[in-house]
């Protein structure tokens, strides 16, 4: 392409766009985020008699403002009150996103709102599976222990997944997470989760459940597939174990699903 | 008779990667008639997708065609080769360099290359998008990667390195650049595509390339997709779901013409298109932070960002827009005030001349505590910006004012000889 008439035509174009905003205001007065109207985004975002259509926008620009670091630091504190007002307010719509952002921070006011949902329903904020999930997203939260206490209770299939995930983290959740894995009545995406959490807190004892999986003839195809997937960047460059080795060629040569045939193929030519 | 093309601009397995920027290349006879007698040859663009342009000095008008008098003694003849502008390659191999002889039409020599740009993502081909994913898996490696590093260089307490100030710009080039580097490493045909945000992008928010949300916005992918096993400081998965209808692109965001034409080209100076004052919707603010906001989840705060690898896609087009703007006022003389304030008073890490924090590898205050990450990973294909760069080392990316370039192009943002413009 002619670098010079892409030139001429970009420069045409700037020209016409820069017309047609003078013509509708300029772009750089819609977004004015100085001191004072950052302030009264603020007093916007408290106000929980504003609609609710202002105050979301509100809490955008604020959140955009805060991503210009040091400038936004002088009115930080006074946002995040305002936030932990809105998460304490039951019927303020804007809670979970009050919430997602407090608990983010490792906010203690949206700790307490959180651990007090989950332990008693009747006082939950927002819905378990969200709210599982923000607690593991807070360091000093006691989430995987709350995260069982859930996975044994609820029916909601969002939150047991939640609760899985938030296991991850906990040494004494190896025989929980193993017995879901096990566990062919539950969904195959739950159990994938927990071979994931699994994964992470005891590896050998996700490739013994791994290589049991694989070589079960009822397991389904897909799951084989997801399990193949993980043992092979588990075992990143290197040769594959003789067992799993031995496994792999097996399924490989009586699978009919041509998903896993292409992925054990790619695999077992790699190594 | 044989001709041997050498391009200067080679991976480490010897293959050749081009950008739009011109790079040196010499051609001589294997096995030519000898003393004084020449022997012409012409060299052509001849791949399949990608396309490149010949020249015997460094210039933006390259032609697909160029004619050479090779001595007869083997000595070679200098000429400068680059990437045709419009005409990327999408995968290894798709340019072809190729020497014919005039006088017989003979094929001399072949050259394989690939003329390697940033893309819009949602333009990618499934196999680059596919190679993107298998990066960026690799570095993350369940969150036992380099990955780490990356994402500890944007957390609580390094903030004041890479934002509010003059440096937010060329902090996130380099630091775009050193990732982009290693996913290159791990796989060479990759560039980092960029999102382009004031554009739908119906290819992007899919479980193929970068999920789709579920009902508690965590992200939903293929099965077999490198994402699933995305790790983190969070566990596994990645937090994030769009406040807006993915095929459109989302609400409010100052448009590209506006982003450059900032201020009716009479701002076209960094101060103001940068923003340092929150009075001034600059580019920090608007788009950039408008993007990060239009999603719930880490991606909407500066600490957890960089967990989502969106979040690259989203600076990428930040960088591209800063490049177009650089492109379009012709700013990359770091010695010109309207490219990048001059002044030595900033924030420290925001002045010209500054090294840059974590390449740098200082500590302690007023740096943060630790500097993750080690040097700026560097490149087979360029010396540029070097291991420690400083922020005016970011300027001039594509070598415009005659140093070398860093390896990387926007498939939409040509490289231009400057001429001094006031």
């Amino acid at each position: 392409m002619n670098v010079d008439e892409y030139r001429k035509q970009y420069g045409e174009r700037i020209e016409r766009s820069t017309a047609a905003s003078k013509t509708l205001g300029t772009p750089e007065a819609r977004s004015s985020g100085d001191d004072s109207s950052v302030s009264a985004k603020i007093e916007l975002l408290r106000d929980g008699n504003a609609g609710l259509q202002e105050r979301s926008r509100a809490l955008r620009e604020l959140q955009a403002a805060a991503f210009t670091g040091p400038k936004f630091s002088p009115f930080q504190a006074s946002f995040i009150n305002v936030l932990r007002g809105i998460a304490l307010k039951e019927e303020d719509p804007l809670r979970q996103s009050a919430l997602e952002y407090l608990s983010a921070e490792g906010d203690p006011v949206a700790r307490q709102v959180l651990t007090e949902g989950l332990t008693d329903p009747t006082k939950a904020a927002i819905s378990e599976a969200k709210a599982v999930q923000l607690l593991a997203q807070d360091d000093h939260a006691d989430a995987a222990s709350i995260a069982k206490q859930v996975f044994a209770r609820t029916s909601d299939p969002g939150a047991k997944e939640e609760a899985v995930r938030a296991m991850a983290s906990d040494p004494t959740a190896v025989d929980l997470l193993t017995d879901i894995i096990k566990d062919q009545s539950l969904p195959d995406q739950l159990r994938s989760l927990g071979a994931s959490s699994l994964r992470s807190v005891d590896p050998q004892a996700f490739q013994n459940e791994a290589l049991r999986i694989i070589a079960d003839d009822k397991e389904s195809d897909a799951l084989k597939t997801r399990y193949v997937v993980i043992l092979d960047r588990m075992n990143g460059a290197g040769a594959l174990g003789q067992d799993l080795s031995d496994t792999l060629e097996q399924l490989s040569s009586s699978t009919k699903d041509a998903r896993l045939r292409k992925v054990l193929t790619k695999v077992l030519q790699r190594r | 008779m044989r001709v041997e093309i050498d391009v200067f601009s080679t991976g480490t397995d010897g293959r050749v990667f081009l950008s739009w920027t011109p790079v040196p290349a010499t051609a001589r006879l294997l096995d030519g008639p000898g003393g004084q007698q020449a022997v012409e040859i012409e060299l052509r663009s001849t791949g399949s997708k990608g396309q490149v342009v010949f020249e015997t000095f460094k210039t933006h008008r390259g032609t697909p065609s160029l004619r050479l008098s090779m001595p007869g003694d083997g000595s070679p003849v200098r000429f400068w080769v680059a990437g045709d502008f419009g005409s990327p390659s999408e995968k290894f191999g798709d340019a072809v360099i190729t020497a014919i002889g005039v006088s017989n039409g003979a094929e001399l020599a072949t050259v394989e290359a690939m003329v390697r740009v940033r893309k819009s993502a949602n333009a990618l081909t499934v196999a680059e998008r596919d190679r993107l994913v298998d990066a960026f898996g690799k570095l993350n490696a369940r969150g036992a990667g380099r990955f780490t590093d990356f994402r500890t260089m944007h957390i609580r307490g390094t903030l004041d390195e890479s934002h509010g100030n003059y440096g937010f710009l060329p902090w996130h080039r380099a630091y775009l650049l050193d990732l982009e580097r290693e996913l290159q490493a791990l796989v060479p045909e990759v560039a980092l595509p960029y999102w382009q945000f004031n554009k739908p992008a119906p290819n992007v928010f899919t479980r193929e390339f970068l999920g789709v949300a579920n009902s508690v916005g965590r992200l939903e992918f293929s099965n077999g997709h490198p994402f699933n096993d995305w790790g983190t400081d969070s566990g596994i998965g990645i937090l994030r779901s769009p406040d807006f209808d993915t095929a459109q692109a989302p609400p409010d965001l100052k448009d590209e013409d506006a982003t450059v034409g900032f201020g009716d080209g009479v701002f076209a100076n960094f101060s103001y298109f940068n923003e340092n004052d929150l009075g001034r919707s600059g580019i920090e603010l608007d788009p950039h932070g408008y993007a990060h906001t239009s999603f719930s989840g880490w991606i909407r705060r500066p600490p957890t960002a960089p967990k989502d690898p969106l979040f690259f896609l989203l600076h990428c087009n930040v960088d591209r827009l800063w490049a177009k703007w650089q492109w379009f006022y012709k700013r990359h003389a770091d010695t010109d005030p309207k490219s990048f304030p001059q002044g030595n008073n900033f924030r420290i890490g925001h002045n010209l001349n500054d090294t840059m924090w974590p390449w740098n590898g200082l500590t302690g205050d007023p740096r943060p505590p630790a500097a993750p990450g080690g040097t700026l990973a560097p490149s087979p294909l360029t010396t540029a910006p070097g291991n420690s760069p400083k922020v005016r080392s970011m300027l001039d990316f594509q070598g415009v004012q005659g140093g070398p370039h860093q390896g990387f192009d926007y498939d939409d943002v040509p490289f231009e000889i400057a001429d001094a413009v006031s």
